[in-house]
């Protein structure tokens, strides 16, 4: 890639993440390796696949080099969010003062204190937040999670009431739940019934709507009704387990493929590749069938490889 | 091969990783947010509660083997558990760990050796595993400790990975292997925690035995996290259903499971706590299911057991979901007459702590009653409710360490080997951390697993063990400033000789403590039976009431603080020295 192609990716990058120009970026923009390394490392935390210890590394090793570049930060920030390293998030992000934080990078330390389970400071944030950033839809959700969480249940409420329009008009099944359990710990139960009944007429298998109206028909006494939710509930999630489990037995499957192959188990391959190849798609397909192929040509099956080849060139056409 | 085969390989390698990426790593998942319920926050302590590492000067010297692989086999990780239990009945605890092995060895290696360490009453043990003849074999998981033929003697039970579980016969001077004998029959599936209990009340302990899932040494499975290899997720896992043998009294036992509704309702059981949460005389069994809904059993003589777990609101988070959960135990924390929950779980979802509002009615409360921020931070196994500055109020100590050995290379915060967790009950519902002032027995960072908890040196404060996944296990003397203290040995003779589900309740003053004798808690693991209780200034008890298992209810007055007492069912207490006990086991 030209220099004159890096610093225009580069630019754009930061136009659109918003970063402030700092004196790292012109070190950096300088640098047509760096530069292109900073480009490959945000790609890569942009997109779909996951950011691995190596490059990890990398990121860190750039941040150590341009401490003050807005766009290497920002990629760091963006991987630690990736990788689900919420402590390191807090860490990062959390000792800056929030009038400091752009948007996104509130949401980030906002969800990362949700995911943390830190709910005071949680609600600090969104504290601060509220009075800079307004009426911002998933800040305010989050706020309200934070407050039913310090045991601020009237006041999470009524911070959903005063949105409920908007919360209706996108028929956030989430945030109608939500109101529902502050009635619950408000044991305001014909009020939580209203309104996880009404997050079913959304979402018929939400699981916490069923399970908490399960809790309130039992504690009212309603045994046979709150047995019944409650196997609804067991029932949505055993589906959801399975698909879960079904993802977990594929990816099993395709690196015990690549086990086999690396030890030149070519039958063992195809058992592998063949129980797959249904359950994958795109270039992940296109892979397997390259391993059907090819095993086969191991074997000495020249007909099972064509029909395999036959569906490969069909995908790639 | 073909460039474009080596380009495919790759997109694979990638794109496949990019779905590991979206998925689990461990016995939960660190990628959902944990379970939110309300917060209270007590400012940083000061506390005179202190724990120093006795392991060196207690002369117990036990270390886990976990056999550890590149494969990440399951059960490398889970280590396993130990028991407190005054196997010579000189009124002293002993203990005994159980240790793992090698998954691929056909026999256990001599290294990985379950022990048994005797005490001499002031918390000097000795290896008394060759002379007493305690066996290892298969990979050693958890211990279970009850006076099945009561003769005085608490036998143990051992679980194993490959269900080859073993019934030990206490002798009185030594264990002798009775499984077969006695009936119990493994199916080879995976045991974990087992506990004895009496269900039936006929005065002869039953046994529960919680399992896992179905996992293959030989078809293990791979569980990748930023494409990394790391221990498998139990999702991958079909779940095992719980067993439970009810004891015949003719010297035999009969699995009862099915008849019970055990068989329909399988978890991946790691945990088990077993007690009268209710006090109506019966027992409710808890089991700590990694990655499914917990359940809640309510015992009955007759008929099927029902598991109200769910609609009582004490199987899942506060948002209705399911955790990793690792351990189990009971307590009336909060003073109110009603025994309460606490369940350990995984890194990001916090020490449940369900609270029982009314009858078998629970709200899950960690955030306000301030244990579940820290506790999200460690994952956690082995919890025990105990009293560690004898003012009553029972405080809360978990044992943690994660289950991926190479988490730190995923993670800029999280470790593999953790500090363990103690909480300070301030006796008006909350809970403050005091782990890092609580001295440095807790500032040890291990990969933690069992836990078990009793007075080891005979000075009216309870101490620990906690046995380390493929390390030293640790014991710790608690040489806290502590208020007065009585400690009561429970002996049924209508009931089951060991006492297990008898219930007392202590009147000090306006205060109301109550105990129970429970055969199963924490993590693989089995504390003391002795009940401890923490009189505060208090010179005394003004009135105990015993509910045996029997039915019976003795009441006694005017119980002087600062001594250990046997008390036999209908009988009268009894002074006695950890150490020196000498009454006989006869037969009842």
């Amino acid at each position: 890639m030209s220099r004159i192609r890096l610093w225009a990716v580069l630019l754009l990058l930061g136009l659109l993440l918003g970063c402030q120009p700092r004196g790292d970026d012109a070190a950096l923009m300088g640098d047509a390796e760096a530069a292109a390394e900073v480009a490959r490392l945000r790609a890569l935390v942009d997109g779909a696949e996951p950011v691995n210890a190596e490059n990890f590394e990398c990121i860190q090793a750039l941040r150590r080099r341009f401490p003050q570049a807005a766009l290497v930060e920002d990629t760091y920030l963006g991987a630690l969010y990736k990788r689900s390293d919420w402590g390191g998030l807090i860490a990062a992000l959390g000792e800056q003062p929030a009038a400091k934080l752009d948007l996104k990078r509130s949401k980030w330390l906002a969800r990362a204190y949700f995911r943390q389970g830190d709910y005071p400071n949680l609600v600090s944030l969104s504290d601060q937040l509220a009075q800079r950033l307004g009426d911002d839809y998933e800040l305010l959700k989050l706020r309200a999670l934070g407050l039913l969480n310090v045991g601020r249940e009237a006041d999470a409420g009524e911070l959903l009431d005063r949105h409920w329009e908007s919360v209706q008009a996108r028929a956030d099944v989430d945030a109608m739940v939500l109101r529902g359990r502050a009635h619950h710990r408000l044991q305001q139960l014909p009020a939580a019934i209203e309104k996880f009944e009404l997050a079913l007429q959304h979402a018929p298998g939400n699981k916490v709507a069923l399970n908490a109206l399960s809790r309130i028909y039992y504690q009212q006494g309603d045994s046979a009704r709150a047995l019944a939710l409650s196997e609804r509930a067991a029932a949505t999630q055993a589906q959801a387990t399975a698909q879960s489990t079904e993802r977990l037995q594929l990816v099993n499957r395709l690196a015990k493929m690549q086990e086999a192959w690396q030890q030149e188990d070519y039958q063992a391959v195809l058992e592998y590749a063949e129980a797959s190849v249904e359950q994958v798609r795109g270039e992940n397909r296109r892979a397997v069938l390259q391993y059907i192929i090819e095993s086969n040509h191991h074997l000495g099956r020249p007909e099972a490889a064509a029909s395999a080849r036959a569906e490969l060139e069909k995908m790639q056409q | 091969m073909n460039d474009r085969f080596e380009h495919q390989r790759a997109a694979l390698v990638s794109a496949f990783a990019a779905l590991c990426g979206l998925l689990l790593g461990g016995c939960g998942d660190e990628s959902t947010a944990p379970s939110p319920s309300a917060t209270a926050t007590v400012s940083a302590p000061t506390t005179s509660v202190r724990f120093v590492d006795a392991t060196e000067v207690s002369g117990v010297d036990f270390k886990h083997h976990a056999g550890r692989s590149e494969l990440k086999l399951m059960p490398e990780i889970m280590g396993s558990g130990v028991a407190i239990a005054d196997f010579d009945r000189d009124g002293a605890p002993d203990i005994v760990l159980a240790n793992g092995g090698n998954l691929r060895a056909e026999q256990r290696p001599a290294h990985a050796a379950n022990r048994l360490f005797l005490n001499d009453g002031a918390g000097r043990f000795h290896d008394a595993t060759v002379a007493w003849a305690l066996p290892s074999q298969g990979y050693g998981m958890g211990v279970a400790v009850g006076d099945y033929d009561n003769d005085g003697f608490v036998d143990l039970y051992l679980t194993h990975f490959d269900g080859n579980d073993q019934l030990l016969r206490n002798t009185g001077a030594g264990f002798v292997d009775v499984t077969t004998k006695v009936g119990i029959e493994s199916d080879g599936m995976w045991s974990t925690s087992a506990g004895f209990f009496d269900y039936d009340r006929d005065g002869r302990l039953d046994l529960y035995v919680t399992r896992y899932l179905k996992f293959s040494v030989a078809d293990a499975p791979k569980t990748f996290r930023n494409e990394l290899l790391v221990y498998p997720t139990p999702l991958l896992f079909e779940p095992v259903a719980d067993r439970v043998w009810r004891n015949l009294g003719d010297g035999r036992f009969e699995d009862v499971s099915a008849g019970l509704g055990l068989l329909a309702a399988p978890g991946k059981g790691l945990a088990l706590a077993i007690g009268d949460l209710d006090g109506n005389a019966t027992d409710e069994i808890y089991v700590a299911n990694d990655t499914a809904a917990n359940q809640l059993w309510l015992s009955s003589h007759t008929g099927p057991w029902q598991d109200v777990g769910a609609v009582s609101g004490a199987a899942f988070d506060d948002q209705g979901r399911e955790e990793g959960s690792m351990g189990a135990d009971y307590s009336d924390y909060d003073g109110d007459g009603l025994l309460d929950i606490t369940v350990s779980n995984f890194q990001l979802e916090a020490t449940s702590i369900y609270r029982q509002q009314q009858p078998l009615l629970f709200r899950e409360t960690a955030d306000l009653v301030g244990v579940g921020l820290s506790s999200r931070a460690r994952l956690s196994f082995g919890i025990d409710f105990f009293d560690v500055d004898n003012d009553g109020w029972e405080d809360l100590l978990v044992a943690n360490g994660h289950i991926e050995d190479n988490v730190h290379v995923n993670s800029d915060s999280v470790t593999f080997a953790q500090a363990n967790s103690l909480y300070l009950n301030h006796g008006d519902g909350r809970f403050v951390d005091i782990s890092a002032q609580a001295g440095a027995a807790l500032a040890v960072e291990a990969v933690s697993r069992g836990l078990a908890t009793a007075d080891l040196n005979g000075d009216g404060a309870l101490d620990f063990v906690i046995s380390n996944n493929d390390a030293l296990a640790q014991v710790a003397y608690n040489q806290s400033e502590a208020g007065n203290f009585v400690m009561l040995w429970l002996e049924g003779t209508r009931s089951n000789r060991s006492a297990i589900g008898a219930r007392v309740e202590a009147r000090i003053g306006e205060r109301l403590l109550q105990r129970q004798v429970m055969g199963a808690q924490s993590y693989l693991s089995v504390s003391d039976f002795r009940l401890h209780f923490g009189l505060g200034e208090a010179e005394q008890i003004d009135q105990l009431l015993i509910h045996w298992p029997s039915g019976e209810t003795q009441q006694l007055t005017d119980v002087a603080a600062g001594s250990f007492y046997h008390l036999r069912e209908g009988g009268q207490l009894q002074a006695f020295v950890p150490g020196e006990f000498a009454a006989e086991a006869t037969q009842q």
